[in-house]
């Protein structure tokens, strides 16, 4: 029988023993095999998650029109707002699916921005900390140092990359690279708009791909020995190209990409809608995929957001997004874990809303829209050992400041670093590590409290939990 | 040379390049090469300021014509003196039309009023089609101005690479492909290896390289060429300038 050209490749683990090490030019990623880590105070981690799923809306949702509804002069006469639970009311024409979702949701609406122009906004929702010029190109995306956290823990039969992407090429700031970490840690980003989403690769392609790949091992081992001593860029792209035909010869992968009709009609056939279904398939195959980034483009409306002419406005994004989240918390709710059939995967997944900013409360603006505001804001949180049902700090009748803060820090409003935090804790890494080696020398905290204008509390939002 | 005099090339600081005037402590002077930088810019005004003159001296350099590889243990820090040619990934336009060339499948892309065989000759790639786009954007070209992007390989460029259909249906023997004209020619099954080496590598296959690519022609001709050509465009060698 013939073998296939995986069974003579290394296990996908020794390959990335071997190193991937190939940022061109660069000096930092041979010092930085082995970061070296040191703990910056404890943090108790909760370990309550095995996966996560962040789905940013990228432009910034209006926080007083959705999950804190405040009635202003802005509100528009056909939201259809209604009483969800006694303390919560909530638009059924921006929400239908949500709405019946909320007690596995919890909302936490006294968040503060450091940010309020999107480039730097979309910056910090990936990175986990607000931009630095000076050290930019040496900060990974958290997803990244979610990769190397979890590298140890890869099995044989991982084959899918730690972390995924969805549109992350349409943020402000692209994907982010994984700076000082080694690039075999990149997020591997699916464009569902490009069209250029993994590839669903029928049998007979598999077949080709077999053919071929096993040509090029060939040719290549033919020549092997003339070409040692040139860097270790190439050397280490044969591993990424060992690793690419790993996942794509796994049939696992082209099965998350396949989607039924009635699959994306649920979902919706957009970037959140897509992006959600692909993060459901990647857990539900359970083939190393760990945490999942969607991106869900414009939602910034300065103009006309409750203008149902308009291309692109508050009623799309919302409805768009209703249903890509509320279907996937459904999907992993009603799916036991393999692992434990008194779990679902949505105890084991946690799903977290994360958003730039806020808009600004009060009446529209003169072009009927709203504009950008970092004073209060929120997040949503769902599965993964979170109570669903909770509702955490609370804003004045307006929704322009935050009167309490929601969690044990009075005086301090939670922040992306602190979503951040909480993520770390249910995956259950510990947050307070710190990275030393750095090229910059500079220590990298997996949570910074370095914040724009003061030092900063880099504790989980514990409240979830409890 | 894969490497500036001064790192990173676009944060020349002027007051740290004066070797006679050098800034107060902790700085330092910035140019790994003060010297050979100065020589530079009086032989470019020299010149009247010619690019071409310029890049003629530095390519006739001894520096530039080194090979990549490194006789003895290779240190990073190293890198500043030129002491190898760096290898490095193909830029994502650089790619995108070497492959076009490699297969004889030019594109047809609009810049300005005028169409043009290469993403190179656009005046604004960003107006390629789609799935271009898509490629490029996963080899580093950036979808805007203010953030240009390190081109760190992953293995999504790999799959890429092995599943576009810029590369898959270029190496397929239709449309005038490369493949297409070999196999419609008279070549040998040698002549036919030769040649897509040639496109594709510029150079001719070592022996153990014709034999492997022999076989898989003599099993099936049209099928053996179009693998061969993936597997060549597939390759580190065609990937990397080196």
């Amino acid at each position: 029988m013939q073998k296939r050209v995986s069974d003579i490749l290394p296990a996908r683990r020794d390959v990335l023993r071997l190193g991937g090490y190939g940022l061109l030019g660069s000096f930092a990623d041979q010092a930085l095999l082995t970061p070296r880590l040191r703990a910056a105070g404890r943090s108790h981690p909760r370990g309550t998650a095995r996966y996560a799923v962040l789905i940013e809306l990228a432009g910034a949702i209006s926080h007083l029109d959705t999950f804190d509804f405040k009635e202003s002069e802005g509100t528009p006469k056909d939201l259809d707002v209604r009483q969800v639970r006694n303390d919560l009311y909530l638009s059924h024409r921006l929400f239908p699916e949500l709405s019946k979702e909320m007690d596995r949701i919890s909302i936490v609406r006294s968040m503060w921005s450091h940010e309020v122009v999107h480039f730097r906004g979309q910056y910090y929702t990936q990175a986990g900390r607000p931009l630095n010029p000076a050290q930019a190109p040496e900060i990974p995306s958290v997803g990244s140092v979610i990769a190397h956290e979890f590298e140890a823990k890869r099995r044989d039969t991982d084959t899918f990359p730690t972390y995924i992407g969805c549109n992350l090429d349409t943020s402000g700031c692209g994907a982010l690279s994984t700076g000082f970490l080694p690039p075999r840690h990149s997020v591997v980003d699916i464009n569902f708009r490009g069209g250029s989403a993994g590839g669903d690769l029928d049998a007979e392609a598999v077949q080709l791909l077999d053919e071929r790949f096993r040509l090029l091992k060939e040719l290549d081992r033919a020549v092997a020995p003339a070409r040692a001593g040139r860097g270790a860029a190439m050397g280490a792209f044969r591993d990424y190209q060992d690793s690419a035909f790993r996942i794509l010869g796994d049939n696992r992968w082209p099965a998350a990409f396949r989607m039924s009709d009635q699959d994306k009609k649920r979902y919706g056939d957009d970037e959140v809608g897509l992006g959600c279904l692909l993060a459901r398939n990647m857990i539900m195959a359970d083939a190393g995929t760990r945490y999942i980034h969607v991106c869900h483009p414009d939602w910034d409306h300065h103009k006309n957001i409750f203008n149902h002419e308009s291309k692109s406005n508050h009623y799309i994004r919302c409805n768009q997004f209703d249903r890509a989240m509320a279907n996937l918390l459904r999907d992993l709710g009603s799916t036991p874990s393999p692992r434990d059939p008194a779990k679902t995967l949505l105890d084991e997944t946690l799903v977290v809303m994360a958003t730039e900013f806020g808009r600004t409360p009060g009446a529209l603006n003169g072009n009927a829209g709203r504009h950008h505001y970092n004073q209060c804001y929120l997040s949503l949180f769902a599965g993964g050992g979170v109570k669903g049902g909770r509702i955490i700090g609370g804003t004045d009748q307006d929704g322009i400041k935050t009167l309490d803060t929601g969690w044990k820090y009075k005086k301090m409003p939670p922040k992306t670093e602190n979503v951040y935090a909480t993520i770390y804790s249910a995956l259950g890494i510990d947050w307070r590590t710190e990275i030393t080696n750095t090229p910059s020398k500079r220590a990298y905290r997996y949570v910074d409290i370095l914040g724009a204008t003061e030092t900063l509390i880099d504790d989980e939002i514990a409240d979830l939990f409890v | 040379m894969g490497f500036g005099i001064v790192e990173p090339v676009d944060d020349f600081d002027l007051n740290r390049y004066d070797p006679k005037n050098p800034p107060p402590a902790p700085w330092t002077i910035q140019p790994s090469n003060p010297a050979l930088l100065d020589a530079l810019a009086v032989d470019f005004q020299k010149s009247n300021y010619s690019f071409k003159t310029l890049a003629r001296r530095i390519m006739k350099s001894s520096a530039y014509q080194l090979s990549s590889r490194f006789p003895g243990e290779w240190k990073e820090t190293y890198a500043p003196y030129y002491a190898r040619k760096y290898v490095r990934l193909l830029s994502a336009a650089e790619l995108h039309d070497a492959i076009a060339v490699a297969t004889a499948r030019p594109g047809n892309y609009s810049s300005g009023d005028a169409k043009v065989p290469m993403v190179q000759q656009m005046a604004e790639p960003k107006k390629a089609p789609g799935e271009v786009q898509a490629f490029m954007r996963t080899f580093g070209q950036s979808t805007r101005d203010d953030m240009p992007k390190k081109t760190a390989p992953s293995s999504l460029q790999a799959m890429v690479l092995m599943q576009s259909k810029l590369v898959t249906s270029r190496v397929l023997a239709l449309d005038n492909s490369r493949v297409q004209a070999l196999l419609a020619s008279k070549a040998s099954d040698r002549e036919l290896v030769n040649q897509l080496y040639i496109a594709t590598l510029s150079r001719r296959p070592a022996q153990a390289e014709a034999e492997v690519a022999l076989r898989a022609v003599a099993k099936d001709r049209r099928r053996g060429a179009e693998n061969l050509q993936w597997a060549l465009i597939n390759s580190p060698e065609f990937l990397f300038n080196y």
